[in-house]
């Protein structure tokens, strides 16, 4: 290896040294200056706000006031200099391309959510009966650690299409052809390419929805089972009238998470169309009117309307947080 | 009621509405050896007046249709990267003209496999950009846990105003998108000029991820037994002593699954590094460099199929070394948005 | 010197809740003191506010003599044994002995010995490699008390110690307790809801209700001569009997009528005490044991025959709890000799032992 590369290495060794114990040094600093600075009964007021300290800058930094000001942004043009009123959203809610947006961002939300969370279920009731569980649910999970960038180049290999006289390199057409059928377009027919990316999050995250609704699953008490079965329950019935209701509360929260996920979906469309061929969804049209349209107008509207997608679900996890405390 | 022993109420279980067990608790653990869960894998002839005697081969039998089916989804799931996987190693040539499964043809011939492409990618900045992710992603992992841990502490064990208005704002900020932040942030760093740093990453990852590293452990801690800081309390200590030597031993576990969550979420990032690094390629991490590799060099097989098993192998590790953590913050946090 | 003493102390929650109100208690040093009542009543309250885990709303608290209220509890000079033990999970039984000293600096080998002399002490010495998880219950709750003991503090908090405990090892962990508080000879305040631990333990019991302390004297004054029906009725189990009755003349003498009509006359050397009473609604308390069979009354005792059905019969070895009823319906309890055999429905002529029996005001449920 030679002195460049340990030297590349060495830094990256220090930045991640003073990156990560700067932050602990800080709170050290911080408290040793209070227990110096403030007699015993002020410290007790005062060292809470230095625990909360830096969390609160952090959010109010970070996500408060950006929040607010994509808001504000959102009123004005381009280049943030005119003040447009609602023009970006009645552009953005009119032209035929971005309701293109929204009406693929629908497809992925029925889609996914439905599918991943369906199948998710059925694998997690499934699983539960043999005795390699473990490994196959590691095999169905694993995705979950595979970025979205990562999982498109491998989805771009099964996509991949070679034209009718080619040897095909991808798994699916040579299925298709190997059926005697023409070789397929995945991502390019726009009959069949947002589906085609759709089953890239579905393989993504069946995993997620399968881990948590199997914990569910497991935790229907066996007694309630038991007692179900001498009623006279068959196992289809136990299924749809008992572990259904019973893990409802987990159903409604994966799906929720599912939903807000597929809102933000991003990175699998922008690497594998780029947003082209009616593939775009809200969030890869936000960066790219930021970017290639330097539209920051428009592109403040789109995050806003994502915001107002996902306020339902934000009002549900604090309804459903407070009702938690009630109980603690 | 004897805390003196057990665990604090895993705080997990609460929230996702009722699940009791761990499933992946132990990986390793030979499921036979479970006897917990016995029963449930068991068939259940016990059904009254039905009643009658199985063999071993028609409870087979009866069981076929389940493992053909979970056998068959686990093959489909791994498929993919498996394809992936063998690619990587097949020279440049034989990539593009034939499919990988034609190496089963031959499976020993050991000669249509190379590490060539390998090379390659890190010569084409794949090296770089996989020191790039580790200097972003530890810190960007370290920050926030240390941040969290201490705001958690304080909303969980201190009083003062309006801590609880703070933590519902925390639990409504789990979902805000992040896109919502993007330009504000990204002007702000232009202004101060330090886009296309990696503080400015580990900073915006570290602010991404603090509503959900705060409600994990604010709710973990939240459960630790009253008595154990108190009986500290007693014995002398003061809040800081509280904190390291009692709050952060016994989180462990949970800060351990916040751990594994923020970093394979920042390791696997592609937005905020596209944002807020820009077309720096000094500091991009392997996701930006891959998706460079499929915007410019798509053709290119042998790279993107190298270069994205490179950028898998971090987070697979950690996937497959601390899964039970990440099962954990999962079912925690499955409200992040 | 440790004494500790509590001035007028009041507790009031945020929400309005008054959980302790003017509690006034002076402790000696060396004073085992226990604080018992109903859950709710305030004892775990006032303990915590003497330990500093709870403000004091008025009033204050002094521990040798020094004004507490604003003190921080590890600058009280206490230690205390929590209900649950509150041992670390983290550490090793030594490591929770020696948390304190370790937080105040003391040397490694300083902290050694003390745990070592304390851990023999409690004769704990071969668990102090362990977890508190590898221990059973009792081990831990001499654990806890050693994480004390090593401090050696002016006054030793216990909250409810031995309620973790099985039956068998609380009353040999009772023993061993009043054992340690002679030994190591300082002030110690516990509470409990605990009758028996009381009774057994305390060099003083203090009871509590409703956030008010109710009397604080020997176990045995307190066993005698209640204060009012809550003390009466709280210690002694099965607990003291009351009927409502009226204090009247009857034929020229003081009588008790209780409402279901029976008449027992007052003994000739309370005459004094209950004159002024005359004509007032009172309750008559009388505990099971001053209760007797017929054929086992034993010498030194005034009795009074009262008849009652016995309904239940409750065999317990060395006593017979018998439940009975007046003519009128009125229940009671009495505790037999087990050597007399008595069958449900059986009429009895029972002797009430009038040199034991208590009477209270109705209305204010005071001790006349």
């Amino acid at each position: 290896m030679d002195s460049n590369n340990v030297s590349l290495i060495f830094k990256a060794l220090l930045a991640i040294f003073l990156g990560s114990f700067g932050v602990i040094g800080v709170f050290y600093a911080l408290n040793i200056l209070v227990e110096k600075a403030f007699p015993e009964r002020a410290r007790i007021k005062v060292l809470p706000w230095i625990y909360v300290g830096p969390a609160l800058l952090l959010l109010t930094v970070y996500l408060i006031i950006p929040t607010l000001r994509t808001v504000y942004l959102s009123l004005f043009g381009p280049s943030s200099n005119e003040f447009v009123g609602l023009k970006n959203y009645i552009f953005v809610l009119t032209a035929p391309d971005t309701l293109t947006t929204f009406r693929n961002n629908l497809l992925w939300l029925v889609l996914v959510t439905g599918i991943s969370v369906f199948l998710g279920l059925i694998i997690a009731v499934l699983i539960d009966r043999v005795k390699y569980e473990q490994v196959a649910k590691s095999l169905i999970f694993l995705p979950m650690a595979i970025s979205f960038v990562g999982a498109s180049v491998i989805w771009r290999f099964i996509y991949a299409y070679r034209p009718a006289d080619a040897e095909q390199i991808g798994v699916l057409n040579a299925i298709a052809t190997g059926l005697g059928f023409e070789p397929i377009g995945w991502l390019v027919n726009p009959a069949i390419n947002n589906f085609a990316l759709i089953a890239i999050m579905i393989w993504l995250q069946t995993g997620f929805c399968m881990v948590l609704l199997s914990s569910a699953v497991k935790g229907v008490p066996a007694d309630v089972l038991e007692a179900a079965r001498v009623d006279g329950a068959s196992e289809v019935q136990i299924f749809w009238r008992i572990i259904i209701p019973m893990i409802m509360p987990t159903i409604l929260v994966v799906s929720t998470t599912v939903i807000v996920l597929v809102l933000k979906v991003f990175d699998i469309v922008f690497v594998m169309t780029g947003g082209n061929l009616g593939t775009d969804v809200i969030a890869s049209r936000m960066i790219r009117e930021m970017f290639n349209f330097r539209n920051y107008g428009r592109g403040s509207a789109i995050a806003v309307i994502l915001l107002i997608a996902v306020i339902p679900v934000m009002v549900a996890n604090i309804r459903r947080f407070r009702q938690q405390e009630l109980n603690r | 009621m004897n805390t003196g022993n057990s665990q604090p109420v895993d705080p997990t279980v609460r929230k996702t509405g009722g699940p009791q067990k761990d499933p992946q608790k132990d990986p390793q653990k030979d499921p036979q050896k479970d006897p917990p869960k016995a029963p449930s894998k068991e068939p259940r002839p016990s059904y009254v007046g039905k009643r009658k005697e199985q063999s071993n081969f028609d409870r087979l039998m009866a069981k076929a249709p389940v493992h053909f089916a979970v056998i068959a989804i686990a093959v489909l799931w791994t498929l993919p990267t498996f394809g992936l996987f063998i690619s990587s190693f097949r020279p440049p040539d034989a990539l593009v003209t034939s499919g990988w499964w034609t190496v089963f043809l031959n499976p020993l011939e050991f000669t249509q496999f190379t590490l060539g492409n390998y090379q390659e990618v890190l010569a084409a900045g794949m090296g770089q950009a996989f020191l790039n992710s580790l200097v972003i992603s530890v810190p960007a992992t370290v920050i926030p846990i240390a941040i969290a841990t201490f705001a958690a502490y304080a909303l969980a064990w201190m009083d003062f105003p309006g801590r609880q208005a703070i933590f519902i704002v925390t639990v409504g900020l789990l979902v805000v998108p992040l896109q919502m932040t993007l330009i504000p942030i990204l002007r702000a760093y232009n202004v101060l000029g330090i886009s296309s740093t990696f503080l400015a990453v580990w900073l915006a990852h570290a602010a991404y991820g603090l509503p959900l590293g705060v409600y994990l452990l604010r709710n973990y801690i939240g459960s630790l037994p009253r008595d154990l800081i108190e009986a500290a309390a007693v014995d002398g200590a003061s809040y800081l002593n509280v904190f390291t030597r009692i709050i952060v031993p016994l989180s462990m576990p949970a800060i351990a699954s916040f751990a594994v969550f923020q970093f394979l979420w920042v390791w696997n990032d592609l937005l905020v590094a596209l944002v807020y690094l820009g077309g720096n390629q000094d500091v991009a991490p392997v996701t930006l460099v891959l998706r460079n590799i499929v915007g410019d060099r798509g053709q290119d097989w042998f790279l993107l199929t190298s270069g994205a098993f490179i950028s898998m192998l971090v987070p697979m590790a950690v996937f497959f070394a601390l899964q039970r953590y990440f099962v954990r913050g999962l079912l925690a946090g499955s409200v992040k948005g | 010197m440790s004494s500790v003493v509590f001035e007028k102390v009041s507790k009031q929650y945020e929400n309005g809740y008054v959980a302790v109100k003017d509690l006034n208690i002076e402790l000696e040093d060396k004073e085992f003191l226990v604080l018992v009542g109903p859950s709710g009543c305030g004892k775990t309250t006032s303990l915590r506010m003497l330990a500093g885990l709870e403000d004091i709303s008025s009033g204050s608290i002094y521990i040798d003599g020094q004004r507490v209220n604003n003190v921080t509890p590890k600058d009280r000079d206490i230690a205390m044994v929590f209900q649950s033990y509150a041992l670390y999970p983290h550490m090793t039984v030594a490591d929770n002995m020696g948390f304190s000293l370790d937080l105040k600096g003391v040397g490694k080998q300083e902290i050694r010995q003390r745990v070592e002399a304390a851990a023999k002490q409690l004769g704990i010495e071969q668990l102090l490699e362990r977890k508190p998880k590898q221990l059973s219950g009792g081990q831990r709750q001499r654990v806890a008390l050693g994480r004390a003991i090593v401090r050696s503090p002016a006054v030793f908090l216990m909250d409810e110690p031995l309620s973790n405990l099985d039956a068998k090892l609380r009353v040999q962990a009772r023993a061993e307790l009043s054992e340690l508080h002679k030994k190591v000879g300082t002030t110690f305040v516990y509470v409990t809801h605990d009758q028996a631990e009381a009774m057994t333990m305390g060099t003083r019991i203090a009871v509590m209700n409703g956030g008010i302390l109710q009397q604080i004297d020997t176990p045995q004054t307190v066993y005698e001569q209640p204060n009012n029906m809550f003390v009466a009725g709280f210690l002694g189990s099965p607990s003291m009997n009351f009927f409502s009755a009226q204090l009247i003349q009857s034929e020229g003498a003081l009588v008790i009528q209780t409402d279901g009509g029976i008449t027992v006359p007052i003994p000739a050397e309370r005459l004094n005490r209950y004159s002024e009473f005359s004509g007032r609604s009172v309750v008559l308390g009388i505990r099971p044991e001053g209760i007797y069979h017929p054929q086992c009354v034993p010498p030194g005792i005034q009795p009074a025959s009262i008849p009652a059905t016995a309904k239940v019969v409750e065999l317990m070895g060395h006593e017979v709890i018998v439940h009975f009823e007046l003519a009128d319906g009125t229940k009671f309890i009495g505790r037999l000799d087990p050597r007399v055999k008595v069958t449900p429905n059986e009429q009895i002529n029972l002797q009430f032992d009038l040199t034991r029996f208590h009477l209270f005001d109705q209305e204010s449920e005071q001790v006349i």
